[in-house]
Order: structure tokens, then C-alpha cells, then sequence
């Protein structure tokens, strides 16, 4: 365990060491689950189906579980189940109970009740740091779980002064009182609220999901901060995650939920070795256990979690000196459909979001918008998609100026914004109506609209819902709704904004499939993620920002293979590129791959 | 990694109560305001005794018989002070002062034009509107009508035929005499005559001075008040414990549903709601299918806030001590308390006003 913790916080970022773990003090079992079942109740006569099935967990004290699987398998409804708040706060009667409710939870040797969250034992942070953040400065959101124990004032100011410090936020207690949360970043606000249970010392910390909303900065600070709980508090850590590279460095075992059961529970190094069952109920697998699969190099008969494993499991490669060289057929360069010379972006205080952009965009193309929170990506879709409008330089949109408000009133039609969370975007009560919208708004006859309608629903597979009030749709399908609504449009153009952020495995296929396709029809869509791997094997041009500026525009080949390109993007390449670069270094010759498929190749069997 | 312990006695063991390092504004309830500022260090309950007092003796100036001009001046210059001692961004400032100039210059033509105030001198005086409506039939409905019609066969649009058939009746039945036959009159509202004198000029004009006022304080109290200090406040005066949180819990849910309406209103313009000019009632149904989103946000993020709101180990029945949110009432605030007893005699009390003091004194 320890060399993973090691990889993970060094390669990237080069921070704290961890010299050592602490042995793990195996007392007891912190949590102690049998025989859990649960759904929740529904509006109708007809009971729903259950979400949790004959789940049983057992929990060591000290330890750090991890716990996976797809979306809509139940990880967080076990949350709740842990910490009481289902079923008891849904106020069932004892005859209902039963029907809703079965088994046993002891957190800490006592069984679960409707006080235990009151008791402040266990803590538990929650995917969208917005949420959780429930008052309106930092030293009164840190303060509210003690402020609630009645606890005196002192002791409050000393404890939240502690839980900053160990979260790695001691820059931020001086003006404590006056931060507001709009103050404070993504990935600062979830170690907010780390720190806030912290200071009230539970002896169990669940974690749901904590960095999935987050960027990579975000992500790699609530990374060190859960790196440090373990090295130095030596807490009960329950996480939830769908990261397999943050799963195999942090926990000692970990559990993989499917469709409401414990499908597997295992050390990392076995669980990653057990392929039937993680390809079958679609966990995330990380890029280096897929290399192994894809070519049968293990490290002690398992899949490598770390680069170290992964270049001992790949020794015999390097003596073999017969590697598949990887040709990437050149794509045929379109059109240029956007144009920007000199484009910049004033935000109403004055700061500049944009400073001088120059960028042409091909028909045709799949190009990736990178760079980090803040660096003016974003701004620079919406001036295209004709949300924003250029303080200054010129954007031509297929040879029209987007200076004109007539230009950018009509845009719509031919650049299509999809916008990261579905809920903002979805207007109507019916799913065959979200996708008129736009249309009614665009002028077409009711005829025609009626057909598009009928042909977009096919195309994204909603055609059986289009009756359902989105707000009753799946995450993945309200994704589709929301992509179909802005293709229904029929833009040339399609603007993507974090398409995969927090989702599973299977639902990043059926996105990136159907952008794929639409690419294949001549499309031309802009993504805008931080998902290097997504980047490396979908996408065939990079546009890197940095602080407003263009820091690269080029192939992901060029960038995740030149160490200069990397320093002045500040982005870090996918692990499959990343331990090609470490390959390169032991055998000059070895080629440049980017991505699981080109590994496959290049190695194949 | 040490932990410290601090005694807070004096500001320097308190860093958390301090600014943050290198800011020179914090955020308020809505705006934000420098952090030391000297309105913001009266307490909040003083603050908004002091701007209701001021505003209700502001409002007694304005009596349409006797409009108090000293009263109105005198009363404006602390509102002024207020708002320069806000300490509101520059900018912000300036869009607000450009906000009010046409809401006063509005106000002062209503006062000034169509209000009869008698005075000793009249400058303009002729009637507009008889105080009834002729009922008819006459021949320039059916022209409007007719226009009305062919534009919307036309165009299929409604409201800029009326505005053109509108415009085209006025003209043709003021040149050419069109016959009518009257049916009936039904009074309605009463009757409207331009009438401008000199005692009309002074009503609007202490209005525009008293509004003017009443504004510029009321933004300074809203541009100074941070959230927090209305739930110390609401403790202090033993509001009930889940009220406070409730208020504080919505406070919050504001500033969410706030960034939330940017991103729909975004994601609207997105959808092409800009493409093809609207009509008004189009427009309003544009603003209210905004609502679908915003409700379906508040519902997820309810869910979400209340396991957090559990988490924390929260539960109605308890009681939370006071955590650096109430303020200490001070020397000061009993002296703002003195000052609002003074305007309040000025508001409600037998108080001549300032004009007749100075005539009478003069």
C-alpha cells in the first residue's frame, strides 16, 4: 500500500512525501452491516424495486475502504443507510417499516439510530460542494456542527482552527468571518466540508463521491487532505469514489456495489485482478490495469496499480526490441468554420477573462478545449455559441461577425451549447416538448418540427420516453435529452461542456459514442473537459488555455509527449501516455503511445 | 502539524474576525462593501431604526399641503452622508445614481405636469382628459379595425398592427372630420389637466429631493448589511432558534438559486430564445418556463442540503449557542437610537416643519 500512496501523491504533483503508514490498530469492526435491505417508498400502490440487496460489510476500525460501482447501483443510498438518516428519517410506521427497511447497521459496536447523526460519530461529505456549504462564511459554516453541541465559544474557535490545518486551508483562517462561499473554489469549499466534521472528531468518515464535481486542481486537493487523514489521524475512512486510480492508492480494501449488491470486496492488487466481474457490472477501470488485460503483461500475476508495477510487468517488452510501430491516419483537415483573431472577454468588474485569442476551427474536427478553472475556455465557447459577446477582436461564425446582435441571435442554429448539468437546460415537462423548444424558437413549421422531433428521439434512443417528464429520467438519459434538445437545432457546431464529469464508465461510452457519430456526419464538436484519457483517444486537436490565453494549440500526441508543452499547459497526461514517456526513458526507440487501444497494438500478443 | 490555542481577547489572537489579508472589500448580503467602513460599525437593528426614521420624517415633507423645501434638504444631507459612507464599490455606486436619475426625472414631470396645485402663479393650464369615457360608434373604429385585420392577415402579428391602426386613426379623424354617434359616458378615474404652478414646482420638487433621499439610505443599509448580522440581530431580540435557521438556511438557497438563474438564462439563449423577435406575452411565457429548471434545481438541491443539514447533526428540538453573530449594542447605537427619537417627532409628532420654522424665525 504504501508505494501506491507514494505514486499517486508524487508523480503528479511532487507534494508531501508519505513516509509511512501507521500498522493498522484491527480492534474492531467500525462498521458492521447484514442483511441490508432497503427501497424507497413511491407514490403509487406498486412497490419499487429494491435498492439495496442482502448488502453485508464488516468495516475495521483504521481502515480506509473504498467502495465503486456504476451509477444507480446504491453507493449513496448506503451512505444514508450508514449514517441512520434512511429509514430513519422517512417516517415510516412499524407496519410500513418492514416493507421498506430489513437488517442490521452497528457503526462502532452500537446499532444505528435516529440520534446517531446527533452524536457526531460519523461524518459525511457529499459529492456537490456547493450544497453542503450551508452558511455564508467560513468561519460560521466550519463552527455550525459544534455551534449546534452547544459547545463554548473557545473550544469552537480552537477545534476549527485544528480541522483547518489538517485539511491543508490554514491560509484562509485569517478573515475567516468575512469569506463568503462564492470566495472559495470548488476543491477549497469540499475541504470545507472535511474540515467541518473534522472538528467535531468523528470516529467514522464517510466520503460520497467527494471529488467527482471537482477539476483537477480541486481533485488533487482533497486528495492530499484524505492522504494526510490517513497518514496522520489514522481515521476510519469510508470512500466512495469512481476514480479507480484514487480507489487503488488510498484503501485497504475495497467493495464493488452492482445494482444493489456487494458484488466483491478485495485489496486493491486482487480486485483489480478479477476481470469478469469488474467488465460485468461496468466499474471504471484504471488505464494501467487495462493495458495488462488488453496484453497479458501482469506484475505477480495481477494487473500493476502503480508506473513502478506497470515497468517491472513490462521488462519483457523491453528485451523483445520488436514493438508494432502505430501509424494515426492523418484526418483530412475541413473547412475553417470559426475564426478568431484578437478576441477578448471583460468581465463587469473590469478583470480580463480573455486576452487576445487567435484560433481557427475545421469542419470535421473533434477538438478538446483544456485548461484549468478560470482560464477563459468556457468564455471562449460561449462568445462562439453567441452567449457572450467579444469586448473586443473579431469571431467570424461561418464567415458571419459575431459582433452583430443579429448574427449572434441567430447562432443558435448553427453552434449548439450543451451545458454540464442537464437540470439548467431542460424547460419543458415532456420530453418530446424539451426538443421542440428550440425549434419553436427558431421559426420551423409545426410540420417539420414534428418529424425532427420524431428523428432526434431515435437518434439519441429516447423515442419510448418521449412522453416522460424529464425531471423523472435517469442522469444519463436527461444527458442525452439535454445533447438531443441542442442537435434537434441542427447545428454544424456542437459545444460540449464536461460531458463525462461524475459519471460512470458505461454512460462516458454512450456520450462519447454519440459525439462520435455526429463528428462522422461531418460535426464539428468542441469538448471542453478535464479528462485527459477522453482527450488522448477521442480527440484530434488540443487548444490548451492558461490564464486567458492560448498556452498550445496542437495534437494530443504533441502535447502528452513534450515535457515543455506539459510544464506551460500545467496539464498531466492520461497514465497510458504517461508510462510511455517512463518507457522512453529506459529504451529511446520505445513509441510515443497515448492510449489503451495504440498499447494493444503496439504489444499485441 | 501543531495545533495553536487562542484566547481571544484582543483583535490580534482573533485573525479569523479580521479581513482577509490583501481584500479591501467583503461580500454583503447582496453587493459588497469595504471592510471597514463607518456605517457598517453601527448595529444593524440601530441601522435600520435610523433609515425607517429617516425615511418617515423624509415622508412628512412631502405633505401636498404644506411641502416642507428646509425639511426635505436638511434631511437629504444625511442620506447623502449614508450613502457615501456605505462604503459601496465605485461602480456599483455609479449604475445605481444612473438607475435613480430617471426614476426622479419621471416623477418630477408627473408631480410637476399633471398634479393642480394652486399657487399664486400658473404657468400652464389646460385639460387633457374630461374625467369620462365617451361611449361610441364612430367611423375611425372601423378604419382601426380594419387595419388591425389586414396587418395580422399580413404578418400574423398583433401588436404592432394595433400601434400602426393606432397611429393611422389619430391621424386620419385629426385631419378629416370622421362622423360619430355617442351612446353613453361612464366616468372613469377623474379628470387630468396639464397645470404647472409655481407651488406644483415646489411640491415636486421637495418629492424628488424626499424620494431621493429615502433611496440613496436604503441602499446603504442593503449594501452594508451582511446576512449574518440579521441572525445575530433576530437572536438578540429571541426570535426562535428554527426560525433564525430557516431565515439563514434561505439565505444561502438564494445565493445558490441565484448562480443557478445565470446558467438557465444562459442555457435559454442557447436554445435560440433570441432568434426571432417576440411578442410580450411570448417574452413572459420565455421567463416562466425558466421556472421548470429553477424548481427542479431547488429540488435536487434541497435533497442534498438536508442530509447535510442531518449530517451536521442537526435537529429542530436543539438549541445553538451564539457563535460570533450577535454584535454588542454600544455607546453608539444608543446615540442613533437618540437621533431616531428626534426624526420620529419630526415624522409623527406636532412638528411645524423646517420652512415655517425658518420663515417664522426670519
Amino acid at each position: 500500500m504504501v508505494t501506491h500512496e507514494q505514486e499517486f501523491v508524487d508523480q503528479p504533483h511532487g507534494s508531501a512525501t508519505l513516509s509511512q503508514v501507521a500498522p493498522s490498530t484491527l480492534t474492531g469492526n467500525a462498521v458492521d452491516v447484514r442483511g441490508l435491505w432497503w427501497r424507497y417508498p413511491t407514490f403509487s400502490e406498486k412497490p419499487g424495486a429494491w435498492t439495496l440487496r442482502d448488502v453485508a460489510l464488516q468495516v475495521r476500525q483504521g481502515e480506509c475502504f473504498g467502495i465503486t460501482g456504476p451509477s444507480g447501483a446504491g453507493k449513496t443510498t448506503l451512505c444514508r443507510a450508514l449514517t441512520g438518516i434512511i429509514p430513519h428519517s422517512t417516517r415510516f410506521t412499524q407496519e410500513q417499516l418492514p416493507h421498506h427497511f430489513r437488517g442490521q447497521i452497528k457503526l462502532l459496536g452500537e446499532a444505528v439510530t435516529a440520534d446517531t447523526t446527533a452524536s457526531h460519530k460519523v461524518g459525511m461529505v457529499l459529492q456537490d460542494p456547493e450544497n453542503q456549504f450551508l452558511r455564508m462564511s467560513l468561519l460560521h459554516e466550519l463552527g455550525l456542527g459544534l455551534q449546534i453541541q452547544n459547545m463554548p465559544r473557545e473550544e469552537i474557535v480552537q477545534r476549527i482552527h485544528e480541522a483547518l490545518q489538517w485539511v491543508g486551508l490554514e491560509k484562509l483562517w485569517r478573515g475567516a468571518l468575512y469569506l463568503h462561499p462564492s470566495d472559495l473554489s470548488g476543491g477549497q469549499k469540499q475541504r470545507v466540508a472535511i474540515a467541518a466534521f473534522l472538528a467535531m472528531r468523528p470516529e467514522l468518515l464517510i466520503l460520497d463521491e467527494p471529488t467527482s464535481d471537482l477539476d483537477p486542481v480541486g481533485k488533487r486537493e482533497v486528495i492530499e487532505t484524505l492522504a494526510r487523514l490517513r497518514r496522520d489521524y489514522h481515521m476510519t475512512v469510508l470512500l466512495v469514489e469512481q476514480d479507480p486510480d484514487i480507489l487503488a492508492a488510498f484503501c485497504d480494501r475495497i467493495a464493488l456495489l452492482h445494482a444493489g449488491r456487494i458484488e466483491l470486496v478485495a485489496p486493491p492488487a486482487e480486485f483489480y485482478g478479477a476481470r469478469d466481474v469488474l467488465e460485468r457490472c461496468g466499474a471504471s477501470i484504471g488505464e494501467l490495469v487495462r493495458i495488462s488485460w488488453q496484453t497479458g503483461y501482469t506484475f505477480e500475476q495481477r494487473p500493476p496499480l502503480t508506473f513502478a508495477e506497470a515497468e517491472a510487468a513490462l521488462q519483457p517488452v523491453l528485451a523483445q526490441h520488436a514493438l508494432h510501430p502505430i501509424v494515426v491516419a492523418p484526418v483530412p483537415q475541413g473547412e475553417p468554420v470559426v475564426e478568431a483573431s484578437g478576441v477578448t472577454y471583460n468581465y463587469g468588474d473590469g478583470s480580463l477573462a480573455l486576452k487576445g485569442v487567435d484560433l481557427t476551427l475545421y469542419r470535421g474536427e473533434m477538438l478538446a478545449l483544456l485548461g484549468p478553472n478560470g482560464s477563459g475556455k468556457t468564455t471562449f465557447a460561449k462568445i462562439i455559441a453567441g452567449i457572450y459577446r467579444a469586448t473586443s477582436g473579431r469571431l467570424l461564425v461561418f464567415g458571419q461577425d459575431t459582433a452583430s446582435r443579429k448574427v449572434r441571435s441567430r447562432l443558435p442554429g448553427s453552434v449548439g451549447y450543451v451545458f454540464q448539468n442537464p437540470d439548467h437546460q431542460l424547460f419543458c415537462r415532456k420530453v418530446s416538448d424539451e426538443i421542440e423548444y428550440g425549434l419553436k424558437n427558431l421559426g420551423m413549421d409545426a410540420k417539420k418540427r414534428k418529424k425532427v422531433v420524431a428523428e432526434t428521439l431515435e437518434a439519441v434512443g429516447l423515442t419510448s420516453y418521449a412522453d416522460e417528464d424529464p425531471l423523472f429520467l435517469s442522469k444519463g438519459q436527461r444527458q442525452r435529452l439535454a445533447v438531443a434538445a441542442v442537435l434537434a437545432m441542427g447545428p454544424d457546431i456542437l459545444v460540449v461542456d464536461e460531458p463525462t464529469t461524475g459519471q460512470d464508465a458505461r454512460s462516458i461510452q454512450s456520450i462519447m459514442s454519440l459525439l462520435c457519430d455526429l463528428q462522422k456526419l461531418g460535426k464539428t464538436i468542441l469538448i471542453i473537459t478535464h479528462d485527459m484519457t477522453l482527450v488522448a483517444e477521442y480527440c484530434q486537436r488540443v487548444v490548451a488555455f492558461r490564464e486567458g490565453e492560448l498556452a498550445f494549440t496542437g495534437t494530443p500526441q504533441e502535447l502528452f509527449h513534450t515535457e515543455e508543452i506539459l510544464q506551460r499547459t500545467g496539464l498531466r497526461p492520461p497514465a497510458a501516455a504517461a508510462l510511455a514517456t517512463r518507457m522512453r526513458h529506459l529504451q529511446t526507440d520505445f513509441p510515443p503511445l497515448l492510449t489503451v487501444a495504440q498499447w494493444q497494438e503496439a504489444l499485441h500478443p | 502539524m501543531s495545533s495553536q490555542k487562542y484566547v481571544p481577547t484582543t483583535l490580534e489572537n482573533t485573525p479569523y474576525l479580521q479581513p482577509p489579508p490583501g481584500r479591501r472589500y467583503v461580500r454583503s448580503f447582496l453587493f459588497s462593501r469595504r471592510v471597514h467602513t463607518p456605517l457598517a460599525s453601527i448595529h444593524v437593528l440601530a441601522r435600520v431604526l435610523l433609515v425607517m426614521c429617516l425615511s418617515a420624517a423624509q415622508l412628512r415633507t412631502m405633505s401636498t399641503t404644506h411641502p416642507d423645501i428646509v425639511g426635505a434638504v436638511v434631511l437629504w444631507i444625511p442620506s447623502v452622508l449614508f450613502f457615501f459612507l456605505s462604503g459601496m464599490h465605485e461602480k456599483v455606486a455609479r449604475v445605481y445614481l444612473l438607475l435613480i436619475i430617471p426614476t426622479l426625472l419621471s416623477l418630477f414631470l408627473t408631480w410637476a405636469l399633471v398634479n393642480p396645485v394652486p399657487g399664486n402663479f400658473v404657468f400652464i393650464q389646460q385639460q387633457v382628459y374630461a374625467g369620462f369615457i365617451v361611449v361610441s360608434v364612430a367611423v375611425w373604429q372601423l378604419i382601426w379595425l380594419a387595419i388591425v385585420a389586414a396587418y395580422y392577415w399580413w404578418k400574423r402579428a398583433i401588436v404592432n398592427g394595433i400601434l400602426l391602426a393606432s397611429a393611422v386613426a389619430l391621424v386620419i379623424s385629426y385631419l378629416v372630420p370622421l362622423p360619430s354617434w355617442p351612446l353613453a359616458q361612464v366616468p372613469v378615474f377623474h379628470s387630468l389637466t396639464l397645470y404647472v404652478s409655481d407651488q406644483g414646482l415646489l411640491l415636486a420638487f421637495t418629492k424628488v429631493v424626499s424620494y431621493s433621499g429615502m433611496m440613496l439610505s436604503t441602499i446603504a443599509l442593503v449594501v452594508t448589511s451582511r446576512d449574518v448580522e440579521f441572525m445575530g440581530a433576530l437572536r438578540q431580540l429571541h426570535i426562535p432558534q428554527p426560525i433564525i435557521f430557516f431565515l439563514s438556511t434561505v439565505f444561502r438557497a438564494l445565493n445558490l438559486a441565484l448562480n443557478d438563474y445565470e446558467t438557465i438564462y444562459q442555457a435559454q439563449i442557447a436554445r435560440a430564445v433570441n432568434a426571432q423577435p417576440r411578442s410580450f406575452v411570448r417574452r413572459l411565457r420565455d421567463l416562466a418556463s425558466i421556472a421548470v429548471p429553477m424548481v427542479a434545481m431547488m429540488i435536487r438541491r434541497s435533497s442534498e442540503i438536508g442530509d447535510a443539514l442531518l449530517a451536521r447533526g442537526y435537529t429542530l428540538r436543539q438549541q445553538s449557542m451564539d457563535f460570533y453573530e450577535t454584535s454588542p449594542w454600544r455607546a453608539i447605537d444608543w446615540a442613533v437610537v437618540a437621533v431616531c427619537l428626534v426624526l420620529l417627532y419630526m415624522a409623527v409628532g406636532p412638528f411645524p416643519g423646517l420652512t415655517t420654522l425658518t420663515q417664522r424665525w426670519w
